[in-house]
This record gives C-alpha cells, structure tokens and sequence, in this order.
C-alpha cells in the first residue's frame, strides 16, 4: 500500500515538470543586434559568436549599414530552432527560415526559440564574403 | 660543304627570329583593366576588328571579379540568369587564351574568366565581329550594383 504511494507521488511529479514551461511562442523576447556589413567594416558579422539557450524566445534583428548586399546563412543551426515570424517593415513572414538577405540601409527581425544544443556555423554565402572574415558560430546551450 | 651548312644553320635561325619578332608586333595591343567593387576601369574598350588583343584584369578589391563579354541586353531583366550570356558569348567560335585566373568553358568556347581579389589575369583573343558588346561581371549583386562596360570592335 505505502508502495502505491510512492509510485503515485513520483507520477505526479513528472507530470507536473513536464507541464511546466508552458507556451514558448509567447515569452518576453532576448534581443540580440547582428551587423551585417558595416560603414567602416563591409564585411562585418557581429557579434561573431552568438551565445543562446534552448526555450528562450529571441529577437534577432540584422542590421546592414554596408554597401552591399549581405546575407546571413546557417542551414544546419536553421533546422534546430522554431520560428515563430520575421519582421521587415510592416510585414510578417511565417515558417521555416534558412537564409536571410539583407540589403545596403535594410534591416530584419526574426523571433525564433532554439530546440536543440550545439555548434552551429554561420556565414555570408556570397562569393567572397566569408574568405573577408563574414562568419561566426552559433553555441547553443 | 661542312660550312655551306653552317651558313644555312644562321639563315633560318634569322628566318624564324625575324618571324617570331614579326607575329609579337601582331599581338601587340595590350589593354589593362582594372577590377573593383563594383566596376571595371575602363568601363569602355575600342579595339580594331582583326585585329589580336590581350586585355589584363587587375583585381585590386576584396572579392573574387569575373569577366565575360557578350551582346549588350535591352534591359537588365534580359540578364536574370546566365542565359543570355551564354546565347549571346562573343567568343562563340572564337578561340581565347588565358593566363592565370579560373576559365569557365561551354561547349569548349570560352565563357567567363573569374580572378580572385588581388590577382591578375590576360585574356588574348582576336576580334571578328564588329559592333557594340558588353563585358560584366554576374557573381551575385555584382552586375546588378553596376559592374559592367562597353567593348566596341570597329
């Protein structure tokens, strides 16, 4: 009888911790600001390595204040988080995000939760870019 | 006899220094271009028709410049993709020796010579169709934020 219980109690108590972090999606974001090109640096990524933990709701906003064209590519780190939206001015794109491009004066947000752990790469894929220092990594904890 | 041969020797060693020295004279129109984001200097090029050129690339910017010359577009909407490019290469059915760089070939023609930031590169070829052409460059957002002349062969 008293072995019930125990076995009771400690079902109880999974059920509670696995009902406990709620709803994701709806969490005050973690802004981090990434430049992408700057005046005085055209092939900037900065901050170069983004220090993130899973379940958190971010807001990345990709700033170019460049000359050029840049993008902001990390395929492999893309498929372990959620999106929830980008922003670009009054609009709002939904689903899955794998690269964004971001013109000369142009700037972006996108929220997304981290799922799994790691290190992921990221890098401006344009001919180039990368071999003038645009990349960095993406740890995940 | 013995030195009849050796006179004959020195003749046509004269003969083949002299026609060397005549086909260099040929070649002689040397054409310098300088390469950079995101634009070519100079953006125009007269040349003869019939004529041999060497056009050397300078790339003195930071990213990797092509180059490739082909019919001038009506618009830039013409140039979405490398079709046009590729229907219009001028140097269909011309051949082109290249010096240093990367060579893209289509159907054995040259098409474009890409050159990494900080090298150089020399395109010779000889001119056979006369008219106005363009030369560009079509690595992305390069063409589109200006990178490109005129080659008029007259």
């Amino acid at each position: 009888m008293s072995r019930l219980a125990v076995v009771l109690a400690f079902v109880l108590v999974s059920a509670t911790m696995v009902t406990a972090a709620g709803d994701l999606s709806r969490q005050a974001p973690v802004e981090l600001r990434v430049i992408l090109g700057a005046k005085d640096a055209e092939y900037a990524l900065s901050p170069k390595t983004w220090n993130l933990q899973t379940g958190k709701l971010y807001k990345v906003t990709f700033v170019n204040q460049g000359k050029m064209k840049h993008e902001w590519v990390a395929a492999e780190f893309s498929l372990t988080v959620w999106t929830r939206k980008v922003q670009v001015g009054g609009v709002e794109v939904k689903g899955v995000i794998s690269e964004i491009e971001v013109g000369p004066g142009a700037q972006a947000e996108w929220y997304f939760v981290p799922i799994r752990t790691g290190t992921f790469e990221m890098a401006c894929e344009l001919e180039g870019h990368r071999e003038n220092g645009m990349f960095g990594k993406i740890v995940v904890k | 006899m013995q030195r009849r041969a050796w006179v004959g020797t020195v003749l046509a060693a004269v003969l083949v220094a002299g026609a060397a020295a005549a086909a260099a004279s040929v070649v002689a129109q040397q054409i310098t271009v300088t390469m950079r984001e995101f634009s070519y200097t100079p953006d125009r090029i007269i040349v003869p028709v019939g004529k041999p050129v060497a056009i050397t690339l300078i790339n003195k910017g930071k990213l990797p410049h092509e180059f490739m010359i082909y019919n001038r577009p009506k618009s830039m909407d013409a140039m979405m993709g490398h079709a046009w490019v590729e229907q219009t290469n001028y140097f269909h059915g011309v051949p082109a020796a290249v010096v240093g760089g990367k060579v893209r070939r289509q159907k054995g023609d040259f098409l474009e010579l890409k050159v990494p930031a900080g090298t150089s590169a020399t395109i010779t070829f000889t001119p056979v169709k006369k008219g106005t052409f363009e030369y560009a460059c079509m690595i992305e957002d390069h063409y589109e934020a200006g990178q490109m002349g005129v080659l008029v062969v007259r």
